[in-house]
């Protein structure tokens, strides 16, 4: 058996997590070279094979598979640099991309700045052509209009096209005949049609999502050429894979034609981690958190699978795709603390980022950081940051939050820095919340998996806020993405929209299209070498009361469709739209409209083993490295506490917080209403001591 | 209990604050996801807000249409104060959409329960809804309120708990869609449950006994950050007055505001405004109030959360009976087409002493709300409305965008979506070349919307109805410091100007075409870099012509390269023709 290596590329960081079956999984961290992210890739695998004392090609040689995770197309959009794209649309309506919804998202701006579409109005084409909502047409393609739409494109030397008409999701007719007179004479453009991509209702949320896609293909595309090619020269004979948005991973072949599954797919791996390190543990339901350097993401997760949501957006453009529900805030390791205009202590969302970073890194930054204020109360140690790697300037960062808090604010430094630990805990929360109470979930039910570099630091008060119970810190905190990226599994979504009243429900059509949908999911999973016996598909409707906006995701069974049950699809609506928003309609009689139909085909992969370790008894005193004095909030005062290796932290293990346990990654303050049991995996779970009795059991069988 | 006044350090009171306003958004949401009316969904046009108990206003939704959560903070005070707080009891709920008291129309519909904790009243929450029917006749030429569909005064909803039947009878069989209207009356009644159940909660878990003393905190503080940029405005009294196009037949409505900027106290005085009219525009006190808010909130704390701290340096008069602040029973259902001008004749007021703070004129001034209803081929009714803005006027900084209603706010009606529920067809929903007024700083572009009902097999019963409610098909919105007026709005059937006020009748293979007006400029467009103008005309923005007509700016047809030395002679002689006219106009 080889290895399998997890790759998540960060801002600041490439994280690495390296597993075999044979080893205890390792981690690497690289710093990221934005300009071409495949050249940390290959210094992380260099890496690896010298610590092995292995030439490179040898060690490759048994890498059996590499999940990727990329931020190529992310940054693209956030910077405006993708790819020169033309989009051909039906005219009349060429102006949707640049007119949105019209909402505008400050109310009392009156300054109000237009988001700037990714397609200038001049390559923005339109083309006669109509057809209506049931998928008749009422006016036949002008061909000419897309002729001359595309000799204006190749002059404008354009790189990738998108075509979207009206009402396409019903028919797709007019899509492919403009498609086949683009690819005749633009051989060489990347080319998105909206009714492949993503045959649903909604104009804006399917041209937007649609030219996004072939704004980042080329984008893509040349990145995984180039790396596949890299891969190739040094002898990788493995499979490689992308991470998407969705939470599942795609060859990189079909990730080209579908950039736009990318775009999110950063933080995509947390959750999947969570599903794993909660699983040992038996639990179904989990919140995930990653507290990194300038972010922070929370997403939900429920019976194992993520909570997903197709009204996504990324840099106020609507991406319409399937994505992971996760909530980012301004909140990390260098968010900076400021007064505001009412004299109010704030944090972030602005960052001190990695440059300059915080005050105590000694790199030029002047303003306080949540970094400060975690190294004044004592949660960090100056000498042991990155392991020692990284001395922290104290001096520098009680002047700082002397400056800009402690005497705005007319209190001492501590108070401060307290405060500052106080209200981004708080900030935090309510991401939290937004993941959880706002979806109509209890926070309180739910084991919380804390990850990133910082978050270990604040858990507990972000637990308490919430009164969380028991949280869950994976050992590999962090490079959690990285984790999350090896457990994930094949995925591909697809979409039909099919808008009826469900008693008017045709069965015929209804059947035929949940069938086309499958036999597209069969072959792209033949495609990439899943056998038939590992393929699981996931139905679902997506239905709401008549005249409603929004549609509830209604999860149904392949009988409910080829059986042939209204009935059995409108008593699984009700008590859905009831336990999402306090009520159904059921005894009203309300009539329930049908709008899509969605397919999620999953093609299981081989996930990586975690060594188990053995049991080691309650007493941790082989990790004891020494006292410290930190701060604890309840109390309002610094006390000593005793401070564990983290590493040395066995199976068994417990600890009675306030404590601190220290890795070189990660410092976890254990705070004094948690106590900490190491599982068998080498995760360290605090328990609220008070309930200590429900959890423990489960950690130690 | 009660006397020792608790003090709460900045920390703690930023971190309950920032509490207050995600329950808030929390029963927004809940309202937001199960909303039936299309109107509600898409222009959001709902606010969920709560007060202590003294009325005094806490927090409001983030996204709560300024229309109504100006007006709401003035009306549930109202509401409120007008009974004893020993007559709440818990599980109480009630009703209103009485017009004069709330935001000036009966489709806003108001829930309001008092929040018990400790079995004292400590709270109030209130969730209002713009209902997509409330019975009556749809239309804005009504005489009076009687006409415009069911007045529903306040009275308790639910009773201790127990559901009041004959109240809900009585409003299901007064509205045309009686499960659209009474599943949105549940919703708004859920979103109070949120937000009570999460006030209690905070209480408890801050050991608090009421809201108080927090109220008194956080309102002084907005009140003070208010304060600090109203001061910076030197002081006396501003004027400005707007002109609001009337029916054919009827004068024109002229509304005067003098705005008193005394240190930080702001008064706005509309004595002299027109009286009352006889169709649906009047505007009762609130929604004027709401408006003039608007202006003052998005020049002096746009970024402020709102509280009643936000307006209480503000103070309005408007004279009774006026179409201001009308009588009842006057006719109300189109207040926006009035209402919505107060802001931008407040901006005028003071643009010459904040003249960075204002915007031009905007075409989404008043907002458009086009209501379409009849019954398709095989008799079954159907509704739609669509919501529509214009081009924002120019700031002194920026051109204005578009495209946006302002100052309200709400989303488009998907063009799919609207197909689909409807049987029109949406042929046309496109910007206007040339509509953005022009200017240093260029207006926000128009739009043109076309509607075609089909006459194949699909063809709707006729008539197909179409009730408007806009404006500016008259007078277009006017630019600032030299800069132009955006284009007028305009209303076709066929190809052949139509009545932009009444119920127009409609029947299959007509064509209506609706234009929204642009944004006014700002400054004067021979001064616009003639590099801007060349994205214009690529972009469409500006044709050829007009670059040359209205900026000055001489562009080669094929190369889209300024002719510089063209552009010169063209500017200054354009300079010199617009200050002889000036000239002119100053010894008249």
């Amino acid at each position: 058996m080889g290895f399998k290596i997890g790759i998540d590329v960060g801002g600041t960081f490439t994280d690495f997590l390296l597993t075999h079956e044979d080893e205890t999984a390792q981690i690497y961290k690289v710093l990221s070279t934005p300009e071409d992210p495949s050249i940390g890739l290959m210094k992380g695998l260099e890496e690896m094979s010298r610590d092995r004392n292995l030439p490179l090609p040898k060690f490759i040689k048994e890498v059996e598979t590499i999940v990727h995770g990329t931020t190529v197309t992310t940054n693209a959009v956030l910077t405006y640099r993708g790819a020169k794209t033309g989009l051909l649309t039906t005219k009349g309506i060429r102006d949707a991309l640049e007119m949105r919804r019209g909402v505008r998202e400050e109310q009392y701006n009156n300054r109000y700045t237009n988001v700037e579409p990714l397609v200038p109005r001049f390559l923005r084409y339109p083309v006669e052509e109509r057809c209506d909502y049931r998928g008749e047409i009422l006016t036949s393609i002008k061909k000419q209009d897309v002729h001359d739409a595309v000799d204006r494109f190749n002059a404008e030397e354009v790189d990738a096209v998108a075509i979207c008409f009206m009402n396409s999701f019903a028919n797709k007719e007019h899509e492919e005949v403009a498609a086949a007179i683009v690819r005749e004479k633009m051989p060489n453009a990347y080319l998105t049609v909206s009714s492949t991509l993503l045959p649903s209702i909604r104009f804006y949320d399917r041209i937007s999502t649609t030219v996004l896609n072939s704004y980042v293909g080329p984008i893509l595309m040349n990145y995984l050429t180039n790396l596949i090619r890299r891969l190739k020269e040094i002898g990788f004979r493995g499979v490689l894979l992308i991470m998407q948005s969705n939470g599942g991973v795609v060859s990189p072949e079909i990730a080209i034609d579908h950039a736009a599954v990318t775009l999110l797919s950063g933080p995509a791996g947390g959750p999947i981690a969570g599903i794993a390190y909660t699983a040992i543990q038996g639990y179904k339901d989990c919140i995930t958190v990653d507290m990194g350097g300038t972010s922070f993401d929370a997403a939900l997760i429920k019976n194992q699978t993520p909570l997903v949501t197709t009204e996504g957006e990324i840099n106020r453009l609507r991406l319409a795709l399937p994505m992971l529900n996760i909530v980012t805030i301004g909140a990390g390791g260098g968010s900076i603390g400021w007064i505001d205009e009412g004299g109010l202590l704030r944090m972030g969302p602005h960052s001190a980022g990695a440059k300059p970073g915080p005050v105590c890194y000694d790199l030029g930054g002047e303003l306080p950081t949540c970094t400060d204020a975690d190294l004044l109360l004592g949660y960090l140690d100056k000498d042991y940051f990155a392991g020692g790697k990284i001395p922290l300037n104290e001096e520098k960062a009680i002047q700082s939050i002397q400056t800009h808090i402690a005497e705005k604010l007319k209190l001492d430094v501590i108070e401060a820095a307290a405060g500052m630990y106080h209200v981004i805990n708080v900030n935090m929360a309510a991401g939290v919340r937004e993941v959880s109470v706002k979806k109509g979930q209890d926070p309180r039910d739910f084991p919380l998996v804390v990850a990133g570099g910082a978050g270990p630091n604040h858990a507990c008060m972000i637990a308490l806020e919430l009164e969380i119970p028991v949280m869950i810190i994976p050992r590999e905190s962090s490079i959690f993405c990285a984790a999350g990226m090896l457990m994930s599994d094949l995925q591909h979504n697809f979409v039909r929209t099919y808008p009826i009243f469900l008693e008017d429900l045709n069965l015929k059509k209804f059947q035929s299209l949940f069938e086309e949908m499958e036999q597209e999911g069969r072959l792209l999973l033949k495609s990439e070498h899943i056998p038939k016996d590992q393929i699981k598909m996931i139905y679902s409707i997506d239905m709401r009361y008549i005249k409603q906006y929004h549609e509830v995701n209604v999860i149904i069974t392949r009988e409910d469709i080829f059986k042939g049950k209204r009935t059995s699809i409108a008593n699984k609506f009700h008590p859905e739209h009831n336990r999402l928003y306090g009520y159904s309609l059921e005894e009203v009689g309300t009539p329930i409209e049908v709008i899509n139909l969605r397919l999620k085909c999953i093609g299981v992969t081989d996930k990586p083993k975690f060594l188990k370790m053995k049991y080691r008894g309650p007493d941790p005193s082989k990790a004891f490295k020494k006292k410290r004095r930190v701060y604890l909030p309840d109390k309002k005062t610094f006390q000593a506490v005793p401070v564990y290796d983290g590493d040395q932290l066995r199976y068994g293990h417990e600890i009675e917080g306030p404590a601190i346990i220290e890795q070189v990654n990660t410092t976890t303050f254990v705070s004094p209403e948690f106590s900490v049991i190491c599982d068998a995996y080498g995760s360290y779970t605090m328990v609220l001591k008070s309930r200590e009795n429900e959890f423990k059991s489960r950690v130690v069988q | 209990m009660g006397q020792k006044r608790r003090k709460f350090d900045p920390i703690t009171l930023e971190i309950l604050w920032r509490r207050l306003i995600s329950i808030v958004d929390e029963s927004d949401s809940s309202v937001a996801r199960t909303a039936f009316s299309s109107l509600l969904r898409d222009a959001h046009d709902y606010t969920c807000m709560f007060t202590d108990q003294k009325g005094r206003e806490l927090a409001q939704g983030s996204f709560a249409t300024p229309g109504q959560s100006g007006a709401m903070a003035l009306g549930v005070k109202n509401l409120i104060t007008k009974f004893p707080l020993k007559m709440y009891k818990p599980g109480d709920i009630f009703i209103t959409n009485d017009p004069w008291a709330l935001a000036g129309h009966l489709n806003d519909v108001c829930v309001l329960s008092p929040i018990f904790y400790k079995n004292k009243v400590v709270a109030f929450t209130a969730c209002v809804f713009h209902h997509s029917d409330i019975g009556g006749r749809v239309s804005s030429d009504n005489h009076d309120v009687f006409e415009e569909g069911l007045f529903i005064p306040f009275v308790k909803l639910y009773d201790g708990g127990e559901l009041n039947q004959s109240v809900m009878e009585m409003i299901r069989w007064n509205v045309r869609t009686p499960d659209e209207v009474v599943g949105d009356i549940r919703s708004q009644i859920a979103a109070n449950h949120v937000c009570a159940e999460k006030i209690s909660q905070m209480l408890k878990e801050n050991d608090l006994e009421n809201l108080d003393d927090l109220a008194d905190q956080i309102i002084d503080r907005t009140e003070k950050s208010m304060r600090e940029e109203i001061e910076k405005i030197p002081d006396g009294v501003y004027r400005a007055e707007g002109v609001i196009e009337q029916m054919k037949g009827q004068q024109d409505v002229v509304i005067k505001a003098a705005v008193e900027v005394k240190g930080s106290d702001l008064l706005v005085d509309l004595d002299g405004s027109s009286p009352q009219v006889n169709w649906g525009g009047n505007v009762v006190y609130n929604f004027t109030y709401a408006y003039v808010f608007m202006a003052m909130k998005s020049m002096f704390g746009p970024d402020i959360p709102n509280n009643e701290g936000c307006a209480r340096p503000i103070k309005m008069k408007a004279p009774e009976g006026s179409v201001v602040n009308c009588k009842f029973p006057a006719a109300v259902a189109a207040r926006l087409v009035i209402g919505h001008f107060i802001t931008e004749i407040i901006y005028r007021a003071l643009s010459g002493v904040a003249s960075n703070k204002v915007i031009a004129a905007s075409g989404g001034t008043p907002a458009q709300m086009n209501v379409f209803y009849g019954r398709r081929n095989d008799a079954k009714p159907w509704h739609s409305v669509i919501i529509r803005g214009g081009g924002m006027g120019a700031s002194s900084i920026n051109d204005g965008n578009y495209v946006y209603i302002f100052p309200a706010n709400g989303a488009n009606t998907p063009v799919e979506i609207f197909e689909s529920d409807t049987p029109l067809l949406v042929e046309k929903r496109e910007l206007l070349t040339d509509s953005g007024g022009p200017g240093r700083m260029k207006g926000g572009l128009g739009q043109r919307e076309v509607f075609r009902i089909p006459d194949d097999h699909y063809a709707p019963l006729p008539p197909v109805n179409l009730g408007i409610q806009a404006g500016r098909h008259l007078y277009p919105p006017e630019g600032l410091f030299g800069g132009k007026p955006g284009a007028k709005a305009q209303f076709l059937v066929n190809g052949v100007p139509g009545n932009p006020f009444g119920l127009t009748q409609l029947k299959p293979g007509d064509v209506v075409t609706i234009d929204a007006a642009g944004g006014g400029g700002n400054g004067n467009p021979l001064e616009r870099e003639p590099e801007m103008i060349v994205r214009d005309v690529l972009e469409g923005y500006v044709s050829l012509e007009k670059a040359k007509e209205d900026y000055g700016v001489v562009i080669h047809p094929q190369t889209l390269q300024v002719d510089e030395q063209e552009t010169k002679k063209l500017r200054e002689f354009l300079k010199t023709t617009i200050m002889t006219s000036k000239d002119h106009q100053d010894r008249n």
